[in-house]
């Protein structure tokens, strides 16, 4: 049986598929590895770690993609820029997150809040979702969540609300910039789109956004948030300059983190890949903290990094094939796009993204759909004549195609607010409130994110209308 | 030589409904820091200076040790009068590591050495009988050299 499957020339099925052809046996192989990996993740009855790896490697393994394809095609195999990004902003994050400079702003914005546990709220959900814009989601929450326990405790109210608040805020700050969340990192891998594209469109939207969620969270809380005198005189006690470690560590750390930033929002000037800035950040704070790279190198979660690895495999098999562009044709003839527009193509997949991101991991989910827009890009705008994974970057970057891009964006980061499952860092709040002795129920959560998630839709859909249409 | 011969027969005992700062108490007037927990004469659980520990760090500081710098003077003090609800019995840990009187003394140095223990309670069957301490069997080994 394998036998029979590897004699099918891998290449020959890819190039020759065409609507209304009789599918090859690789097609279909293709296709059942993407399905099986899916179910699996999905199911969650196997690591998904695990599940992605495996179906990766049974892509190659089986010849869907070639062994060069996998580990060396830009388009049908492991995205290393992706790979690379994401491990130099973990070590960076590992290196500053240790030396306790988030838990210093944190503790100086509550004692800057003047104890006032709205004012902290509010204060922490800014601050949350700024690092989030800058670090990952999950490393902020992991951050910001013991120090805002600690401030409750204090205070004496409840943490929940503040947990919940944050892990919300998390995710939109992360909608903001190309490094914020792993989905914008995939759709700007794909879509050619710089550090600077995402500030320009996305982080209005998020401003906006974020703006709309503190005042919805004054108006649920500032009646039930107050406390006495007594308990505020107790956090403005706080000396955050304790929480720093290393100081000189802390500092530099800093600088380094600045000055990458600065080369991501150079791109122009400097043509660096945000993989390569993020890379010699990495490299450049490793050499200048003091001890064994080891630590700051263990740390980095290998599980992500292997399920990006695992995912890049097993969709590149499904865009070669051809599986992706006969799903695009559904989705075209569903929505519609033309070349002059494809506004009901943005909102539904505004929408479609939000709804599927919170209930099933939006990684697997951006990563699948971003070959499927190109896809869907190359047949209307280019009648199918290009080459999908090398669309110019005109036809990437068109004021047709754009506001698709951001809305997809959009959708696939905000949606992750709706359930305690939706987003990782949603998972790890919930998580550490149990450490805490604070359950927070599926239920919980469902009341506060679902209706938090539907209000930053309805923004982001009248941001795309607005400034797009 | 057998776990008999280096048996403390009144070893630090409590009883489950000790509250933990009781039991802090009882430490500081024994030279012990584990706590048989016996009921009607059976050995039920022990519990120790490290479980008062545990129970006084706060869950953030054991998510952020950054923590342990910010918390304000009286922290300690409010945490012991928490304890003072606190029982005993809800705290301690099922008996795991115990030994019988005619058990070898070597199980006794293993036990120390490799769970890390300071006390281990002897019983018979269940019932309480006392318990081996480092220092007890300490003294055993040295008594086994003057004795020649």
């Amino acid at each position: 049986m394998i036998d029979n499957l590897l004699s099918f020339s891998p290449l020959d099925n890819g190039s020759e598929h065409a609507a209304g052809v009789v599918h090859g046996a690789t097609y279909w192989l293709a296709a059942s590895l993407f399905i099986l990996t899916f179910v699996a993740i999905v199911s969650e009855k196997v690591h998904k770690t695990k599940a992605a790896l495996f179906g990766g490697a049974l892509t190659v393994a089986l010849g869907v993609l070639s062994q060069e394809e996998a580990f060396h095609s830009p388009h049908f195999g492991i995205d290393h820029g992706v790979v690379f990004l994401l491990i130099s902003m973990m070590v960076l994050v590992n290196v500053i997150g240790r030396t306790g400079v988030f838990g210093w702003a944190a503790i100086k914005v509550a004692r800057l809040s003047r104890g006032q546990p709205m004012r902290i709220m509010l204060w922490f959900c800014v601050l949350t979702a700024v690092a989030s814009a800058l670090l990952d989601n999950v490393t902020t929450v992991l951050l910001v969540a013991p120090v805002t326990l600690l401030i409750t405790d204090e205070l004496d109210v409840d943490p929940i609300p503040f947990l919940l608040a944050e892990a919300m805020a998390s995710n939109i700050g992360g909608t903001a910039t190309l490094i914020g969340d792993p989905p914008n990192i995939l759709i700007a891998a794909r879509a050619h789109f710089t550090f600077g594209d995402f500030l320009e469109h996305l982080a209005p939207a998020v401003a906006i956004t974020m703006l709309a969620f503190l005042g919805m969270l004054w108006l649920l809380f500032r009646k039930s948030l107050k406390v006495d005198e007594q308990k505020r005189q107790r956090v403005l006690a706080m000396d955050e300059r304790k929480m720093i470690s290393d100081k000189s560590l802390a500092t530099k750390s800093l600088v380094v983190l600045a000055l990458t930033l600065v080369g991501f929002s150079l791109h122009s000037v400097l043509h660096l890949e945000p993989a390569t800035v993020a890379l010699l950040g990495a490299a450049t704070l490793l050499l200048i903290a003091r001890g064994e790279p080891h630590r700051p190198l263990a740390e980095v979660e290998w599980q992500t990094i292997f399920f990006f690895i695992g995912l890049f495999l097993v969709i590149g098999g499904i865009v070669k094939v051809g599986v992706v562009r006969d799903i695009s044709e559904i989705v075209i003839k569903a929505t519609g796009p033309t070349a002059e527009s494809m506004q009901t193509t943005a909102f539904s997949l505004l929408w479609f993204s939000a709804g599927l991101s919170a209930v099933v991991d939006n990684i697997p989910y951006v990563a699948t759909m971003n070959p499927l827009v190109l896809d869907m890009a190359n047949t209307v705008m280019h009648q199918g004549a290009a080459d999908s994974t090398e669309l110019p970057i005109e036809t990437l970057h068109s004021a047709v195609l754009q506001p698709v891009w951001w809305s997809f964006a959009l959708g696939s980061c905000l949606g992750g607010n709706a359930t305690a499952i939706g987003a990782s860092a949603n998972v790890v709040v919930v998580g550490i409130a149990g450490r805490a002795g604070k359950k927070i129920s599926f239920m919980r959560f469902l009341k506060f994110g679902l209706p938090t998630m539907l209000m930053t839709l309805v923004i982001a859909h009248l941001y795309v209308m607005f400034r797009y249409y | 030589m057998l776990v008999r011969d280096a048996l403390v027969t009144n070893p630090l005992v409590v009883a489950p409904t000790t509250t933990m700062f009781e039991l802090i108490e009882a430490i500081l007037g024994s030279n012990q820091t584990t706590a048989s927990v016996v009921e009607n004469g059976f050995l039920i659980g022990t519990v120790s200076a490290a479980d008062v520990m545990r129970l006084v760090i706060p869950s953030y500081v054991s998510m952020d040790e950054h923590l342990a710098g910010v918390l304000h003077a009286t922290f300690f003090e409010e945490a012991l009068v928490k304890l003072q609800n606190v029982l005993v019995g809800h705290v301690m840990e099922q008996p795991m590591h115990t030994l019988p009187p005619d058990a070898p003394l070597m199980s006794a140095v293993v036990t120390f050495v490799r769970h890390g223990r300071k006390t281990i309670p002897v019983v018979d069957q269940g019932r309480f009988l006392g318990a081996v301490t480092r220092r007890s069997v300490l003294q055993l080994m040295r008594s086994s050299v003057s004795d020649r």
